[in-house]
């Protein structure tokens, strides 16, 4: 009787929902109005260049800018996926993004949960302020001075460890440890934005899930690890997935520091699609960009879909 | 009441008239305030002889140039002329094919300019058999060195590249800037990129140094970097990352900029001195303090030369408002007299016959003639993929200098094999 309900209702509503969503649209139709010139600055200015810089990743590289493109199909993508280089640099672009994305969400978390303890009360605002200054001081400037900071000949980071006895760090004279310079870098421009989304959320959380799991004799990191860190759970998936698209994207501290050395150590896919512009190689500086976005768009997606999976809520 | 609205009326039909006949020639290019003031110039020497005209240009960042100008010849939308070294210019016209040939204009050009253009600036100005802009300016690199740190050292400036490493052992080892402390190299290079380690390296000391033609490939495409006169200053650049450690270990992230804060920080001794820095460094920066002379040889007896670098020319799109005028323009930059503007603003020329009484210190070896001059082979000029084919060389290079072979001679030997096979695939 039940199922016979549920099957029949469908059929003996829909033309009326239908006829009920039609009169909404009509009624909202001022709405639509007011809307109209947002969706089509949106269209023009954040999906145009989208789309026109997939089309011009089919194109010749010397037709490219002509107001003729000459359409070459895949090719583009042929060549680049056929060269070495650039799989290296594919490979050497996931490696940085999953170490800094893993780095920055666990150093973020570990900030915000010591931001967040009680015995921080009266400095919490200037240790706040010192994490996320880093976010908004300008790119360029702060790059330069951690530029300066690693510089072999002058640099503040081997004076320092000179004056321990240490010895000196290669900084960005060497493959390895130029990645990890640009981790470090990365780190501290970043991990300042995902530590405040991480302390609003700490300071959302449901209290008495945790006095009660205190009352039932849960061990501190018990409750951080079974009661706190699942309720983190969008925190933790909204701040992965930003970082993952920020760090795929990694480009103006290659600029600023590297230029993809030494040794190409650090030639990210972003860096090396800019390289060739300087060539004029534009259908194969698209075709590169364009294979960034995909692996942008489907990473993103696969880690919203992993994380959300198991979402207990 | 009549006569002050007869005036107006005189004034506005004159402005019109004006406006009717005055006509401005747009340059597009990337040479900075040295440009724009040598333009500014040539621009009212030319008006003498054209009245009405005016020449303006506008500067921009090298990429922003680039990229304006193929969208602008692309779209109808650039300018009347453009004005770059070679190599640019010739990326402009594989992009675009919108630049007219100026041959014809360099054959009728008066006999007593055309003498000054050689067959080293022509073989620059043309791509694929066509010359697509005049050339005006040559891109001349010297070596230079810090003349109080010579003193201090109690050297002369080298003749050889044994000398060249002997002294810039001195240089660093010693405190020639006698400041008290150990931060002073012995010679400064740029590894950051092809165009960094190869066309102000490897092809400084083959082609200048050694007075040889080519430094990777000769005209029939074969690869010469295992001839003695190549292989020795390639392998000699190397290792000074490598075994003589005598550059700074930044240099292999550098490009010219940062090349430069060493240089004008005071901290090295030798250095690359092309034409456009001495205005810069004789009344700033170095303030004098260096002497220039040719590359040194690793050929016993053989004296090194300075080198013809690039070549700078003026192209005219085909499609322009004014191609007529503007191909006036660029003829009229091998005259006496916008040369002379030329050598005063940016230091370059083509012509011998200019007045060098005013030239400063640093540039006088540049134009005094005192030196043999090389000259680059162009090899983009007859090879369109050139510039792809010092992409894999340079990362043969860069990471020679990141893992030092045992054995050079082998090194250099799998890398020839290995660039020989690309040059193959370009062909293709």
């Amino acid at each position: 009787m039940t199922t016979a309900v549920a099957t029949a209702t469908p059929r003996r509503l829909l033309p009326h929902l239908s006829r009920k969503a039609a009169g909404n649209a009509w009624h909202k139709r001022t709405l639509y109005l007011f809307l109209l010139p947002f969706a089509a600055l949106t269209a023009i200015f954040g999906l145009w260049p989208i789309g026109q810089s997939i089309y011009l990743s089919f194109t010749e590289s010397y037709t490219a800018l002509s107001p003729q493109p000459v359409f070459v199909g895949l090719e583009n993508f042929r060549e680049i996926l056929s060269n070495p280089d650039f799989l290296d640099s594919l490979w050497r672009t996931l490696l940085f993004t999953f170490v800094s994305v893993v780095l920055n969400v666990l150093v973020a978390l570990v900030l915000a949960v010591m931001l967040s303890q009680p015995i921080l009360e009266r400095g919490r605002t200037l240790f706040k302020l010192a994490i996320f200054l880093p976010v908004i001081t300008p790119d360029v400037a702060g790059f330069i001075v951690w530029k300066w900071m690693f510089n072999q000949d002058f640099g503040v980071v081997n004076a320092v460890l000179h004056g321990l006895g240490l010895p000196a760090f290669p900084g960005v004279t060497e493959p390895v440890s130029a990645f990890a310079t640009l981790t470090i870098v990365e780190l501290w421009h970043h991990v300042g934005l995902y530590t405040l989304i991480f302390l609003t959320n700490l300071q959302l959380l449901d209290r008495d899930l945790d006095e009660a799991a205190r009352i039932d004799g849960a061990t501190r990191w018990q409750r951080f690890r079974y009661v706190t860190l699942p309720q983190l759970r969008p925190a933790i998936i909204i701040n992965s997935v930003y970082a993952l698209i920020e760090f795929l994207k990694t480009f103006t501290v290659i600029v600023v520091i590297t230029r993809g050395g030494p040794n190409f150590s650090t030639n990210f896919v972003s860096y090396f699609a800019y390289t060739k512009f300087g060539n004029a190689q534009y259908g194969e500086a698209m075709a590169m960009a364009t294979v960034l976005f995909a692996a942008v768009a489907v990473l993103a997606a696969a880690l919203v879909w992993a994380m959300s999976r198991g979402d207990y809520r | 009441m009549k006569g002050t609205l007869g005036i107006t009326v005189c004034v506005a039909a004159l402005m019109a008239a004006n406006a009717a006949t005055a006509q401005e020639l747009v340059i597009w290019h990337d040479k900075g305030d040295d440009g724009l003031a040598m333009i500014e110039e040539m621009s009212a020497l030319f008006e003498a002889q054209h009245p009405g005209v005016t020449v303006t240009s506008l500067s921009y960042p090298t990429e922003q140039w680039f990229n304006r100008s193929i969208a602008g010849l692309n779209t109808n939308t650039g300018p009347d002329i453009l004005f770059n070294d070679n190599n640019r210019i010739a990326t402009i016209q594989q992009s675009t094919g919108r630049l007219c040939s100026v041959a014809d204009l360099v054959d009728a050009l008066p006999d007593g300019d055309r003498a000054y253009i050689t067959d080293g600036d022509i073989a620059s100005a043309t791509l694929e058999g066509d010359i697509i802009m005049m050339p005006f300016q040559r891109v001349v690199i010297g070596w230079g060195a810090r003349q109080s740190w010579l003193d201090a050292v109690g050297e002369e400036y080298p003749e050889t590249w044994d000398d060249m490493i002997r002294i810039a052992q001195l240089f660093q080892d010693t405190d020639p800037d006698g400041n008290g402390e150990d931060d002073t190299f012995g010679v400064a290079l740029q590894a950051g990129s092809a165009p960094s380690m190869i066309g102000a390296g490897t092809r400084m000391f083959a082609i200048a140094g050694n007075g040889v033609p080519y430094d990777i490939m000769n005209t029939d495409a074969e690869i010469v970097i295992t001839d003695p006169t190549v292989a020795d200053p390639t392998i000699g650049i190397l290792q000074l990352f490598t075994e003589h450690g005598l550059v700074s270990p930044d240099t292999v992230n550098h490009n010219f900029t940062d090349m430069y804060q060493l240089i004008e920080g005071g901290r090295v001794g030798f250095f690359r001195v092309g034409n456009w820095n001495v205005a810069k460094w004789d009344r700033e920066a170095l303030e004098g303090d260096y002497v220039v002379g040719p590359y040194p040889s690793h050929i016993e007896g053989q004296p090194g030369h300075m080198l013809v670098n690039t070549v700078r020319g003026m192209a005219v799109p085909c499609d322009g408002d004014n191609v007529d005028l503007a191909r006036d323009f660029v003829s009229f930059i091998v005259s006496q007299e916008a040369q002379q503007a030329s050598l005063d603003h940016m230091g370059g020329v083509v012509r011998d016959d200019l007045d060098i009484s005013g030239v400063t210190p640093g540039l006088t070896p540049f134009v005094s003639g005192e030196y043999p001059m090389a000259t680059d082979s162009f090899m983009a000029s007859i090879h369109p993929w050139y510039p792809e084919l010092e992409e894999a060389y340079y990362r043969h290079l860069i990471d020679a200098v990141s893992n030092p072979p045992q054995d050079w001679d082998a090194w250099l030997q799998a890398t020839a094999e290995d660039l020989q096979n690309t040059v193959a695939e370009l062909q293709n």
